[in-house]
């Protein structure tokens, strides 16, 4: 984002569709029928949970968004 | 030739939307509609695939430079020795990867080409970046807006980019302007952006003509394209002063990172095997929303700055708002 366009709608919505995007993108990989998720760490049903190689992929998505949290906070 | 088909439609919005993409920003022509084309039209040949792609950037090439003929200025000596590089290569490249390649593995080996241009092109964008934030730390341009030509590395960047265009169609624009950056950092933007214009044209036509002459060229491919393209464009371009360039030119290095790994995947690099190739695609474009930035904050401190904030990306590409105000094309 640019000075001087603080606060602009655009760069609001293009924010929030990082967001989208990387939460698409993250629910791919979390799936579960990807190739070696490990082992479960928390069971939602008896095939679904939290895989320890589902960790990493959470983290990142976690980082995302909390950067794009300050960035939406920034442009208020 | 039907034209009305679910494939043809396909096309012809997908030339729309990279239309609309490449008025905006002038970038991302070849390399986001080869790959967009092989996805849609699966039963095409890469080859193809690669000879309506140049076609239909030669036809819009020529018309852009005709329509930008008084923006920037062109460095006539510089693009004379590129073009003595780039023509013939990209008129013998075709010639020699049907020579060198088996017949049987001709569409593997192209796809496997255009992913690893994607990816370079996608690098280069990174490194036009980085090339850019040095320049700002050292104090701006260096000023020499007609430096001395080095005909030799000029002429073997032209040899470069003319064989990747040829095989590929992708590369252009990206990679011969990031090389010209780091041989000539006095040139400014828009001597750059004029003499990448000049050399451009007469490239795409020679890689057009050759890959039409070996491999024939598909009307199916080419008249959708066309429709499609040629509107988008000239949208794109009359929107361009109203939209962030810079975050669409970020997605564009996103997305075409994405596709490259994507083709390499169908072209038997799969280091996952296959049912593993939708998560390497997606786990790359997690990477690259989420660590590339952070890569990028490193980067900046290296040069003295702090991780994030001034000068920005757009800034750095010249095309913050001050700059589009300031800019006489729009």
């Amino acid at each position: 984002m640019t000075p001087g366009r603080r606060g602009s709608p655009t760069n609001r919505l293009l924010i929030v569709l990082v967001m989208v995007v990387l939460t698409l993108l993250s629910l791919i990989l979390l799936k579960g029928d990807g190739p070696g998720s490990g082992e479960m760490l928390i069971a939602f049903t008896q095939e679904n949970g939290v895989n320890s190689r589902d960790l990493p992929i959470l983290g990142l998505w976690l980082t995302g968004m909390v950067a794009c949290g300050v960035l939406l906070w920034r442009e208020r | 030739m039907d034209l009305f088909t679910a494939t043809a439609l396909g096309i012809l919005a997908a030339g729309f939307f990279v239309g609309i993409v490449v008025g905006l920003t002038g970038m991302g022509g070849g390399a986001l509609m080869t790959p967009a084309l092989l996805f849609l039209a699966p039963h095409q040949s890469a080859a193809a695939v690669v000879a309506a792609d140049l076609t239909a950037a030669a036809v819009y090439k020529t018309g852009g430079a005709l329509v930008h003929s008084k923006e920037g200025s062109p460095n006539l000596q510089l693009a004379k020795w590129l073009i003595l590089g780039s023509v013939p290569m990209a008129l013998l490249g075709p010639y020699a990867i049907k020579t060198f390649t088996d017949p049987e593995n001709l569409d593997q080996t192209l796809k496997f080409a255009i992913g690893i241009a994607l990816l370079l092109a996608a690098a280069t964008y990174a490194l036009r970046l980085y090339i850019n934030l040095r320049r700002v730390r050292s104090g701006g341009y260096l000023g020499d807006e007609n430096p001395r030509i080095r005909p030799v590395p000029t002429f073997l960047v032209g040899a470069l980019g003319g064989l990747l265009v040829g095989i590929t169609s992708v590369g252009s624009g990206s990679v011969i302007m990031v090389a010209l950056l780091m041989l000539y950092p006095g040139l400014s933007a828009v001597k750059l952006v004029g003499t990448d214009l000049v050399q451009a044209v007469p490239l795409v036509l020679a890689a057009a003509i050759s890959n039409i002459a070996i491999h024939g060229l598909d009307w199916e491919l080419l008249i959708p394209l066309l429709i499609g393209s040629i509107p988008g464009t000239i949208l794109g371009s009359r929107l361009a002063p109203r939209v962030p360039q810079s975050f669409i030119r970020r997605a564009i290095v996103v997305v075409l990172t994405m596709s490259g790994v994507a083709l390499l995947g169908k072209a038997g690099w799969e280091p996952f095997g296959k049912d593993g190739a939708p998560y390497f695609i997606a786990a790359t474009g997690v990477a690259m929303i989420v660590l590339v930035p952070l890569v990028w904050g490193v980067l900046r401190k290296g040069q003295g700055l702090p991780m994030f904030g001034a000068p920005y990306v757009a800034d750095l590409e010249g095309t913050s708002e001050a700059d589009r105000k300031a800019s006489p094309s729009h």
